[in-house]
């Protein structure tokens, strides 16, 4: 059996000694300089985006939910309370954005069903199907799509310690923080989250002759 | 018996702890135990393979960077949200002015006033109760544009135009004593309260008492014939849409798209039917909306009528 991870740098502390950290990049960036917002981005961006597109299901509201969180880090992460690391924020903001956007879209759906009793005659007249988007080739591999699909059956409580443990490796005291429940808490979540994906994904796990894509 | 039992811990108290010991939560002594128990035991070997190998798939999972222009929009964004904004009222009359977000059962009521051809609205007003006066034409026109709706429908799609434009909040504030928009601040008050209600005959009272304030309000000047907002441009069809933050991002794209082109069907650059043609439908969350629009704050205009080609 592989060791696991045994040490998470959530702080950009792992960076090299000529590296900024990421709360020097922040300084940097309130102060107008606009590379170490770059900076910034680079190093967080995609793995922001990751967590916001699992939680979510749609690349393109995950698209506008970084945003959101971006725009949150250039005017506040400079305040933010330096006594969590700065990743730990981040996700937290992250986090916040996707179960506001969660709440916006159930009542988007609620519209979308009323209107969708609205005659049709008068719809056909004006109606064009939106061209599908393009395929994501996150969803590409089919362990990917499994993935998303059990993924999706998790309640969020579940999913987001899941992907913050598993994609992100953070510790279960910083999962804690961002999720706002006690760590032993988060260990739950974690042993029945891992047993639902276990169940979903069984094909994949059980089958030693199957790879991921 | 096996190792594992050799080591004191039954299979199932081992396989408990899986995700403990995987992240390395237990105590040294503890998880040493555990590992002596897997080294002789391969039922719960298997077991944890599974789970190891679940967070290894889950790991490799490739990510996909934002794109490059993503740390420029934020920029952007942020110092747009740190410039000083003009007044919600301007921007709730810009937007009354400009669009109406109408769903598709809207639709039907586009056309119908269309053929009314009524009045026309100003070009770009600057002065503060003109806008006012233009957002509480706004809000009395989606009422009546909402009784061509099927009453099902009412409810939502008024949700929606209220949230789409911001009124709540801008209602939220407290009026001064001869503030010019202290009465309509009122009506929006009490249309919030007949929608949560779901009285529709509440919500037709708050439409009537803004019939009823209607004539207190600066008029606009006389109709010309036609809309006329010749200084609008794609960046102001930008800058309404950057209010409509809850929406999709291709919500918002339509949206944009149809401002400017509503603009240049105003200034007679384009024929009616292109404009209609442009009506864009999007898909959100499964059902299928249209974003069109209507006139809000204005009436609509007669269409310009295509010259017959002589005989």
């Amino acid at each position: 059996m592989t060791t696991r991870r045994l040490v998470t740098r959530l702080d950009g502390t792992s960076a090299s000694p000529r590296t900024p950290d990421d709360d020097e990049l922040v300084a940097r960036a309130a102060a107008g300089h606009d590379a170490a917002f770059e900076q910034l981005v680079a190093r967080w961006g995609g793995r922001v985006r990751d967590y916001l597109l699992h939680l979510v299901g749609d690349a393109a509201a995950a698209d506008d939910l970084l945003q959101e969180v971006l725009v949150a880090l250039h005017r506040r992460a400079a305040t933010r309370d330096r006594m969590q690391p700065f990743a730990v924020w981040l996700f937290c903001v992250a986090r916040h954005a996707a179960l506001s956007h969660q709440r916006k879209r159930a009542a988007w759906s609620r519209v979308a069903a009323a209107l969708a009793a609205a005659p049709r005659a008068l719809l056909s007249r004006f109606e064009r199907r939106a061209p599908p988007g393009p395929a994501d080739a996150l969803l590409a591999g089919e362990f990917a799509a499994a993935f998303e699909r059990a993924l999706k059956t998790l309640p969020e409580e579940f999913r987001s310690v899941f992907l913050l443990r598993e994609r992100e490796e953070l510790s279960y005291e910083e999962i804690a923080v961002i999720v706002g429940i006690p760590a032993k808490t988060v260990s739950t979540r974690l042993v029945r989250a891992r047993e639902r994906l276990r169940h979903a994904l069984a094909p994949w796990l059980d089958d030693p002759g199957r790879s991921a894509p | 018996m096996n190792d594992a039992m050799d080591a004191g811990l039954e299979c199932d108290a081992v396989q408990a702890v899986s995700t403990p010991w995987l992240d390395r939560r237990l105590a040294d002594a503890a998880h040493a135990r555990v590992e002596t128990h897997l080294r002789g035991c391969s039922g719960c070997r298997g077991e944890y393979r599974v789970f190891a190998r679940l967070g290894r798939l889950v790991l490799r999972l490739p990510r996909r960077e934002p794109d490059p222009f993503a740390a420029a929009r934020a920029l952007a964004a942020s110092r747009a949200r740190a410039a000083p904004r003009p007044p919600l009222a301007r921007r709730v009359a810009l937007a009354a002015a400009a669009l109406l977000l109408v769903a598709s059962g809207l639709v039907g009521a586009y056309e119908l006033g269309l053929r009314r051809g009524r009045d026309v609205a100003p070009a770009a007003a600057t002065d503060h109760a003109l806008l006012c006066s233009r957002a509480a034409r706004g809000v009395m026109n989606d009422l009546e544009l909402l009784e061509q709706v099927d009453p099902p429908l009412r409810r939502p799609l008024l949700e929606s135009q209220l949230r789409a434009f911001d009124l709540p909040a801008w209602a939220a504030r407290d009026a001064d004593a001869g503030d010019p928009d202290g009465e309509l601040i009122a009506l929006v008050r009490q249309l919030e309260s007949a929608l949560s209600s779901g009285d529709d005959a509440r919500l037709l009272r708050v439409r009537d008492a803004l019939r009823e304030i209607e004539p207190r309000l600066p008029a606009p000047p006389a109709p010309r014939g036609r809309l006329e907002v010749p200084r609008f441009t794609r960046a102001d069809a930008d800058a309404v849409v950057d209010d409509f933050a809850e929406l999709p991002t291709p919500a918002r794209a339509a949206l944009a798209e149809l401002l400017e082109a509503k603009a240049a069907w105003a200034r007679g650059d384009l024929p009616i039917d292109d404009l209609l043609r442009r009506m864009t439908w999007t898909r959100i969350d499964g059902g299928s909306f249209s974003i069109g629009f209507a006139f809000g704050g204005t009436t609509l205009p007669d269409p310009p009528r295509e010259k017959k080609p002589p005989r």
